[in-house]
């Protein structure tokens, strides 16, 4: 490496982080000189009312709002298209997504397409996207996806049975309110995998060959917290202390993923996703423990890293006992958090490895990976934790 | 080896993009599409500014001025910002204004339809703008605008004045010319006339005039209308065209027709326009003046002959006498013989007759009362006249003094009251009349003759058959006679005219079928402060 220093971009939306963020819908959205807003959320976060207050926040300011709710985990491209007409339809002139993961890239889809037309797989791939989509406002409620930070949009191509990653710089919202108190209806299935989504995040950002030392302070900072809260979060939901913990670990995982980019493990779960449409987080969980082994020697002092933050005491450790009580800790949270140790159990087949790795290598994510996997190593890390 | 370094060169590309070093890479920002947005707001303002039209947005009901483009400032003589302070109704006069005002009042119920009306618009220069004013509302973001297109018309308007002063003016052209100018419908009914044309024809009105058709109670001859439209077909128009017009008073006037068509657009004939040119006085003059050329033809001509024929009759006479004084005894030879002798002087007092009319025979003229002439006529006719046929003298009240031949106005006013006698065989009024007249200018004007001046005034009238027009045109003519032949030498009026031309005065009749005639005598009368002395005869 010619320097420590090679050219990095840090960009964050404006975001509120704290208990009662969330209250702000109102005046941002009158900030940002809208008179018509589209919510998007999903019937999970219908039933838990977050969308439902949004929405009554807004009538109550005078803000006319349309709610579009027809998005499902793994947001597929009609859906994206369905709500880019209806907001064209309804002059709607700004975005509000409250949920995780789903709603908020199913929003800057319907941003995308509502901008800038055509179908939403146009628009695959980095820097592809040539006209600013419209204001978007995330309000998550998930510790996880980081959407309402990043750069990223996953949206799930149906005909071609895969997940597409949109990446650009425009993708990032112009504001969110970060809101620990919406993940107290989280149930405890999802506030594992959301978690370990995050963690995976601020991994993979971390070994990432596009990090920075600025992405290096939120991804470690990020590991840290969820080594330290995440499995106590999960076992006591309404502890307000714990899930702002979760939270922040979440928004600092997506500060550095979104700027410094994922890895393998990202680029193999958007393939299952896109195949099997499994849940992400979880795909990601099962993953971790095969790519930092796959991983690790290529960037051993990172893992080390890594592995402090995680708990792990990593003086007086060979590189090979890091590698191993790394990986073993992963495992163990997994456990802990009811996390399935292999992907036979999430119902991957044997015969799906071929497609998968083939997908998995050809996923922009994979091209931050520290270590530049072949077809057929990518197969052997799927078939050892089948 | 070359395998791997392609992979990896991919990979640091895609990396580079993943952490926003690529080309484009930026965060999100609208400035660039504002920026194409504004120009395209700029093209729209250059195509509102360009406008020839003031166009303004208006707040709706208040009138408010919200934007305007260049063309309402300059035609107003506005700035942009001052005229922004103003409000549409406050540029407009009254009436127009409470119209725009109702208008806005009513578009918040219901949507205005475009309005469209002519007004005016007040400029800085406190002028008033001629504009046609189109007002349209319109919703802008659930708010009620109104969009005002003002047209400039002032150079409408003055093309307007123009043509009307353009108008005007041939107007006057028209009404004001001494010819008679006329429009009319092929089928002969009036579009227009000048006020000469219904002097012309003699009517009060240009209503009355309006309500006739040239051809029914225009022309003389109704056919004559439609040779002369025959001719303009022939020629393309018609040029001095010479009709005979009746007037209102049933006088007819000669007139020369210059004449051309009208056209529609598909070329068809629509109606007539004429000039028709008065010429019935130069008409008389021409008349007059052939009639006298013919008078002194015929004089020269009887002068000639009358006296190679008076020697020849003095020679038969003479023979015949002397046969007479030869032939002893009564026999039916010498009664043969002094029927030659009664035949030749017979002839004789004809020939003195021709000669008199032929002015072979100076006239002794005397100052006199005309009066006395037509008692000593009234007194001598009372006798020849039928007792069928009542008998009106009437002299004037006082005397009027003219210088004349006595035994010559005798013989006229004879000659004339045996036509009248003839002329009523059913018998009737014979009216015999001296009056004093002062000839004017009316007088000249409508005769076509005659010398302004106090004449004495012998009318003779009758009841009688009276004459058709043809008959009155060729009444002076010698050898004319409506008289069976042998009745009448057809010289008698021819001999009336010469007399009245030796004594410089005038003779006229007036006559129509059915209504009897009167002939009129105007002899020049001595004014009473005139010294009849100074007043010499005209050598003969
Ligand atoms: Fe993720």
């Amino acid at each position: 490496m010619i320097s420590h220093f090679p050219l990095r971009k840090f960009i964050s939306p404006e975001f509120v982080f704290g208990v009662g963020a969330r209250k702000l819908i109102a005046r941002y959205v009158k900030n940002l000189s809208a008179r018509k807003v589209l919510l998007i959320t999903d019937p999970g976060v219908i039933a838990t009312g977050w969308a439902t207050e949004a929405a009554a926040e807004l009538e109550a300011k005078g803000i006319s709002c349309i709610t579009f709710e027809r998005v499902t985990a793994n947001p597929r491209d009609f859906e994206v298209m369905d709500g880019a007409h209806i907001f064209k339809e309804a002059q709607c002139d700004m975005l509000v997504a409250v949920g995780g993961g789903s709603p908020m890239d199913c929003a800057k889809g319907i941003g995308i397409v509502a901008s800038n037309g055509k179908h939403i797989a146009d628009y695959e791939g980095i820097d592809r996207i040539l006209f600013s989509c419209p204001p978007l406002l995330c309000i998550p409620t998930t510790a996880g996806s980081s959407a309402d930070v990043s750069q990223f949009a996953i949206i799930n191509a149906t005909d071609q049975r895969k997940k597409i990653a949109i990446v650009s710089k425009t993708l990032v919202p112009d504001a969110a309110l970060i809101d620990p108190e919406t993940l107290t209806t989280l149930s405890p299935e999802l506030t594992a995998h959301t978690g370990m989504d995050a963690l995976v995040h601020a991994v993979e950002a971390y070994v990432s060959t596009a990090g920075s030392p600025i992405t290096d302070m939120f991804a470690l900072e990020s590991i840290r917290l969820i080594g330290a809260n995440l499995r106590a979060a999960a076992l006591n939901p309404s502890d307000i202390e714990l899930r702002c913990r979760t939270m922040l670990a979440s928004l600092d995982a997506g500060l550095a993923f979104s700027n410094a980019g994922l890895g393998a493990v990202h680029a193999m779960a958007h393939s299952m996703g896109g195949l099997l449409d499994l849940p992400h987080g979880e795909c990601n969980a099962i993953l971790l423990s095969g790519v930092i082994d796959f991983n690790f020697d290529t960037v051993p002092l990172r893992y080390r890293n890594i592995a402090d933050a995680f708990g792990i005491d990593t003086k007086h450790l060979s590189d090979a006992s890091v590698r191993q009580r790394l990986i073993d800790a992963v495992l163990r949270l997994n456990a802990d958090l009811g996390i399935p140790e292999r992907l036979s159990t999430v119902g991957v087949c044997a015969d799906d490895i071929r497609s998968l790795a083939a997908n998995a290598l050809k996923d922009a994510c994979m091209a931050t990976n520290p270590r530049i996997p072949a077809a057929h190593e990518i197969e052997n890390l799927y078939d050892r934790l089948l | 080896m070359t395998d791997s370094s392609d992979r990896e060169l991919r990979h640091d590309e895609l990396r580079d993009g993943i952490a926003g070093l690529g080309e484009h890479s930026i965060r999100k920002s609208y400035y660039p599409e504002l920026q194409q947005r504004i120009a395209e707001l700029e093209r729209y303002r250059v195509l509102f500014d360009q406008s020839s039209d003031m166009i303004l947005l208006l707040a709706v009901p208040s009138g408010h001025i919200l934007e305007c483009n260049e063309s309402a400032c300059r035609d107003l003589g506005y700035s942009r910002d001052s005229l922004a302070a103003l409000t549409i109704f406050s540029l407009m006069p009254p009436s127009a204004a409470e119209h725009a005002v109702r208008l806005f009042a009513e578009a918040q119920e219901s949507v205005l339809k475009k309005e469209t009306f002519v007004t005016t618009f007040a400029t800085a220069g406190s002028g008033n703008l001629p504009i046609e004013l189109s007002l349209k509302t319109v919703e802008l973001d659930q708010s009620l605008f109104a969009v005002a297109d003002a047209r400039n018309i002032e150079e409408r308007v003055q093309a307007e004045n123009a043509l009307r002063a353009s108008e005007e003016r041939y107007r006057t052209l028209f009404e004001d010319s001494r010819d008679a100018i006329y429009m009319s419908l092929p089928n002969g009914d009036f579009i227009d006339i000048n006020q000469a044309g219904i002097e012309l024809l003699g009517y009060g009105s240009k209503n009355e005039i309006m309500q006739l058709n040239m051809e029914r109670d225009i022309y003389a001859d109704p056919t004559a209308r439609r040779q002369a439209i025959q001719r303009l077909m022939n020629d393309g128009y018609l040029k001095d065209h010479e009709v005979q017009l009746r007037r209102n008073n049933g006088d007819y006037i000669d007139v020369l027709l210059t004449s051309n068509a009208m056209h529609d657009e598909q070329g068809c004939i629509v109606g007539y326009r004429g000039i028709m040119h008065d010429i019935t006085g130069r008409k008389k003059l021409e008349q007059q003046l052939l009639h006298a050329q013919k008078m002194e033809a015929i004089g020269r001509l009887t002068a000639g002959i009358a006296h190679d024929f008076n020697n020849i009759l003095t020679a038969i006479l003479g023979y015949a006498t002397i046969l007479e004084l030869k032939m002893t005894g009564e026999g039916p030879m010498k009664q043969y013989v002094r029927n030659i002798v009664a035949s030749s002087e017979r002839a004789a007092t004809l020939i003195k007759r021709l000669l008199s009319f032929s002015r072979q025979r100076p006239l002794f003229r005397t100052s006199l009362d005309a009066n006395s002439i037509v008692r000593a006529t009234g007194e001598l006719i009372a006798e020849i006249i039928g007792e069928d046929i009542a008998l009106e003298i009437l002299p004037a009240a006082q005397p009027i003094i003219i210088n004349a031949d006595k035994s010559q106005v005798e013989q006229m006013l004879m000659n004339l009251v045996m036509n009248a006698r003839d002329a009523m065989p059913q018998g009737g009024i014979l009216r015999l009349k001296c009056e004093p007249y002062l000839l004017g200018d009316d007088f000249i004007q409508q005769h076509g003759y005659g010398k302004p001046g106090e004449y004495a005034l012998l009318s003779v009238s009758d009841t009688g058959t009276g004459m058709d027009r043809e008959v009155l045109r060729k009444l002076f003519e010698p050898f004319f006679t409506t008289k069976e032949v042998g009745k009448g030498t057809g010289l008698g009026l021819s001999i009336v005219y010469g007399i009245m031309k030796q004594h410089d005065g005038f003779i006229n009749v007036e006559s129509s079928p059915g209504a009897g005639s009167t002939f009129r005598l105007y002899l020049p009368a001595f004014r009473l402060d005139d010294d009849p002395a100074t007043r010499q005869a005209s050598p003969e």
